[in-house]
């Protein structure tokens, strides 16, 4: 540059004289100095080295299923779901009558009640963390795998399902839905998903991985390490989740929810900021519609419950507009578009009968409340593809 | 999806395409090296914004995309205007994508900027030319001047005081009819960076006829000047005068000094912001959202919090806005000096924001008179000054008396120090003028948009002075582990706070540092920029972003 640093303040009139300024060593003179070339060089060269170290274990290690090269260090809870809802959907004997859709929240949704309703071949088909784009991928399978058969659709729709959330590359890169995904938008995963291989979160299941030996850890729930890791994604043949351990109680169930709907806060309305209906989860939404109407089908969709506790702690994240919202939108779409679909609502336990005890945090059901819950779908006319309208 | 400086695309995809076109020229290979790699770099933001937000809102952007791939593919040492084209078109770009109510809002604003930019540019040269004619400067040029100000002046009063002046109004009806009477309250979106370009553009005109700067040799300088994208958004306050020698002869070679020296000052920054100040900004979101159950305890802690938050967040985008320039091999003038080790509250002021404070010296205080009249006047300027100050921060009575506490602040310490009462030590005066500050930053906090828009800006206010005053008792309680209620104090952050503490008031700030380009400051540089690279997932705004 020249000129030192000293110039620096001199350009800023008026500062205080005994303001500080940067001082330039000339670098080839001074003893350690290795010059700005050489600075550079190091630093650079250092940078990319660590970062590609890190990048490289976390790549290695895989914790969170973000390439899904291996499952053997996962350490998120069901992070390779969607490959074993794949699997299971192709080992069935029959393709099914009846798909349902979902988060977490519906994992537990037992087709074994939906078909002793109902009558009909059903396969649980919602993953963890699922969000429409999820439904509307595992539909333009079906449409291709049973375009003459289509399955009446059932989605249990969360509240927070209509912000833009990554689609996990995991299920991008399965050769079962990448036909689905436009290249253009693989591409763009592709290259966000290497961003997530040099990122905190990423690097911090790394670490706790590794101290852990490898193997499944949950990150949520009570039990020891041996009790969590027994306790793992376990499906039956139709895709439900299975528990093997007692679901928490009383104040227990309680500490929980708090607990959980504290971390829940986090990743919708800090993580992902979530103010509103966003446009792509939307669109993909009307697009799932789209197609079970483009095959005869009137999906029904029922909106998932919260533990009456959980809707006291989320009060302050304003969840009651939340819910308004989804309700008026999804309103709107019936009355002024051509989509078909109903709508029940059970955000509230009290529609369906629900106990309150009956959650294993604030918005997981047992399957006790999941089988009062297909009930009243039931009687709602939600649960058959004969097109009845819900109350 | 937000360009911020703290995220993905800004740093692997903007930076890297402009210092490419900016710098890569010279020889044959080199410029065809530039002209390739910038626009592969430019078709990925492309490509970028097309697969976050939609292949129509990267369509809307074509119209500054297009010139400023041209521009670049054009530009070379001896064709500095279209350098200044490029750096302009490029810089447009970064505004329109700041925005996080998307592209279509960008577009929509930018004309409001480009407007101030052309009508100061215009009076600036139409006051040269009175000037130059030998005129008298109290005719004619001060009517274009004036005129230049009352413009800039009443962007600000429609875009960013329109609503508060009318919710102001209507609370005083209220209060005289009993509802009555309102008027309709305007829900303008702000646009970013408004106060800083404003201010920019008006210190641009106000230099001229003062006679201390002559104006940009072409709209296409001065535009560049308004629209320099490092400090367009949050500062600092640059100066035409600090910068227009720069940009007549701007540097053909980017040296290993500025290479080094700009990436040192942009690591740094990031640093600051995407590990301590974001690491902060969690609990002090926490414990702000429950200001009504606070303790002593927490209270303090929130406050302090605060304290803490701001001043990295602030001088991490001044850092960062320092190494961009010099990246390009630009000057800016230092904005932060260790502000918390301010003696009094005048000392904080030429330490805090110092672009803003010599801005509001230069213009305000030094134009009402400074202290060349008798002692009440000088207060009453002073007390003046950070009333303007105060407002130009927000739109919300909260700022108001912010401003003038710091106001009251100024007027006491010149009594006091004029009458010989001066803290005996040095640590004193220091906690003195620290207490005070993080006291006040309370109803700063309490002034944040999303306050101001629910109207409950002074009801926390309230609830945060009342709980660290003792209103809800002291809380010794509050320390200890974090549950999901979220009212406690967790120990890591109290820890953490400490250490800050610490830092702020022994540790020298960027502009102290001696930098020597050794081995160990080189990998200790690449650790900072490895840990802030871990940390840049959830990018979030810098707070002097909603001024």
């Amino acid at each position: 540059m020249g000129t030192s640093m000293v110039d620096l303040r001199a350009l800023a009139e008026g500062v205080d004289e005994a303001a500080p300024h940067i001082e330039l060593t000339a670098g080839d003179g001074d003893a350690g100095s290795i010059g700005h070339a050489g600075f550079l060089c190091w630093m650079f060269g250092s940078l990319a080295l660590i970062l590609l170290l890190i990048g490289s274990v976390n790549w290695y290690v895989d914790a969170t299923g973000i390439t899904g090269r291996t499952t053997k260090w996962l350490i998120a809870e069901n992070a390779e779901v969607r490959a074993v809802k794949l699997d299971l959907y192709d080992g069935l004997p029959q393709p099914p009558e009846t798909v349902l859709f979902g988060s977490s929240r519906v994992m537990k949704f037992d087709p074994a009640d939906a078909e002793q309703l109902t009558g009909d071949r059903t396969f649980n088909a919602a993953v963890s963390g699922g969000v429409p784009r999820d439904a509307l991928l595992f539909t333009m399978l079906l449409a291709e795998r049973q375009s003459t058969n289509f399955p009446h659709v059932v989605w249990g729709l969360d509240v927070d399902a209509f912000r833009n959330k990554q689609l996990r590359d995991g299920l991008a890169t399965d050769p079962r839905m990448s036909t689905y995904i436009p290249r253009s938008e693989r591409v763009a995963t592709w290259v966000s998903s290497r961003t997530q291989l040099v990122d905190w979160q990423t690097t911090k299941a790394t670490w706790r991985s590794v101290r852990a030996g490898g193997g499944k850890r949950t990150e949520t729930g009570t039990g020891t390490d041996d009790a969590r890791a027994e306790r793992d994604a376990q499906f039956s043949s139709e895709g439900m989740q299975q528990w093997s351990l007692a679901f928490p109680k009383g104040r227990f169930l309680d500490r929980q929810v708090r607990k959980q709907i504290a971390q829940y806060a986090g990743f919708i309305f800090e993580r992902d900021a979530y103010d509103g209906i966003e446009d792509a989860p939307l669109g993909e939404f009307e697009e799932l519609v789209r197609i079970a109407n483009e095959h005869g089908d009137t999906p029904d969709i029922f909106l998932t419950p919260y533990h009456p506790l959980a809707e006291e702690l989320l009060a302050k994240h304003d969840i009651g507009a939340r819910e308004r919202e989804v309700r008026a939108k999804l309103r709107e779409l019936q009355n002024d578009s051509e989509l078909r679909f109903q709508v029940v609502d059970l955000t509230d336990i009290v529609t369906f009968g629900g106990d309150r005890s009956e959650f294993y945090d604030g918005v997981h059901m047992t399957p006790v409340n999941t089988r009062r819950a297909l009930e009243e779908l039931q009687r709602e006319g939600g649960l058959t593809a004969d097109g009845r309208s819900g109350s | 999806m937000q360009l911020l400086f703290n995220s993905h695309p800004f740093l692997l995809l903007f930076l890297p395409a402009m210092l490419i076109g900016w710098w890569v020229q010279r020889t044959a290979v080199r410029q065809w090296t530039r002209r390739v790699g910038m626009t592969a770099i430019l078709a990925g933001l492309f490509a970028y914004v097309s697969s976050a937000v939609g292949r129509p809102e990267a369509i809307a952007l074509l119209p500054l995309l297009v010139p400023a791939l041209l521009l670049g593919w054009f530009a070379a040492v001896d064709r500095p205007q279209y350098r200044l084209g490029y750096l302009a078109f490029m810089s447009w770009m970064f505004y329109v994508l700041s925005y996080h109510e998307g592209i279509y809002i960008g577009l929509a604003l930018l004309p409001l900027m480009l407007l101030s930019t052309t009508v100061d540019y215009w009076a600036g040269k139409a006051i040269q030319t009175e000037i130059e004619a030998g005129r008298d400067k109290t005719g004619r040029a001060k009517k274009i001047l004036i005129s230049a100000l009352v413009f800039n002046l009443a962007l600000l009063a429609v875009f960013k005081y329109a609503g508060f002046f009318a919710t102001s109004l209507n609370a005083v009806f209220d209060l005289l009819t009993s509802g009555g009477t309102s008027v309709p309250v305007p829900d303008i979106i702000l646009p970013i960076g408004i106060s800083f370009y404003t201010f920019n553009s008006m210190s641009y005109t106000i230099d001229i006829y003062r006679e201390k700067v002559k104006p940009a040799k072409g709209m296409l300088e001065y535009a560049a000047f308004v629209a320099l994208f490092p400090h367009l958004i949050a500062g600092p306050i640059v100066r035409y005068s600090d910068i227009d020698t720069q940009l007549r002869s701007l540097h053909t070679k980017l040296t290993g000094e500025m290479a080094s020296l700009g990436l040192w000052f942009l690591v740094v920054g990031l640093f600051k912001k995407v590990v301590i100040a974001n690491a902060l900004a969690t609990h002090v979101d926490r414990l702000y959202g429950q200001s009504g159950d606070l303790s002593v305890v927490s209270g303090w802690a929130a406050a302090l919090g605060y304290a803490m938050q701001l001043y990295f967040d602030f001088s991490a985008y001044s850092d960062m806005a320092v190494g961009l320039a010099l990246l390009m091999g630009l000057r800016f003038p230092q904005n932060f000096n260790s502000p918390y080790k301010a003696l009094n509250p005048s000392d904080f002021w030429r330490r805090w924001h110092m672009s803003l404070s010599r801005w509001l010296t230069d213009y305000l205080y030094i134009t009402m008179g400074g202290n060349r009249g008798s002692k009440l006047k000088t207060l009453r300027n002073l007390f003046l000054t950070m009333f303007i100050g105060g407002l130009w921060h927000g739109a919300a009575w909260v700022f108001v008396l912010w401003g003038l506490l710091h106001g009251l602040g100024l007027v006491v310490h010149r009594v006091a120090s004029d009458a010989g009462f001066v803290p005996p030590w040095k640590w004193l005066a220091r906690t003195m003028t620290f207490a005070f500050v993080v006291i006040l930053w309370v109803p700063f906090r309490s002034g944040s948009i999303e306050l101001v828009k629910s109207g409950k800006s002074t009801e926390v206010m309230n609830n945060m002075l009342g709980a660290m005053f003792g209103r809800n008792g002291f809380g010794l309680h509050d320390m200890s582990k974090f549950d999901a209620t979220g009212l406690q104090v967790p120990l890591t952050y109290a820890g953490l706070l400490a250490v800050l503490l610490v830092f702020v008031n022994i540790a020298p700030n960027t502009w102290e540092f001696k930098f020597k380009p050794s081995r160990k400051l080189a990998l200790g540089t690449a650790v900072l920029a490895t840990w802030s690279v871990l940390m840049l997932s959830a990018p979030s705004p810098f707070l002097y972003f909603q001024f």
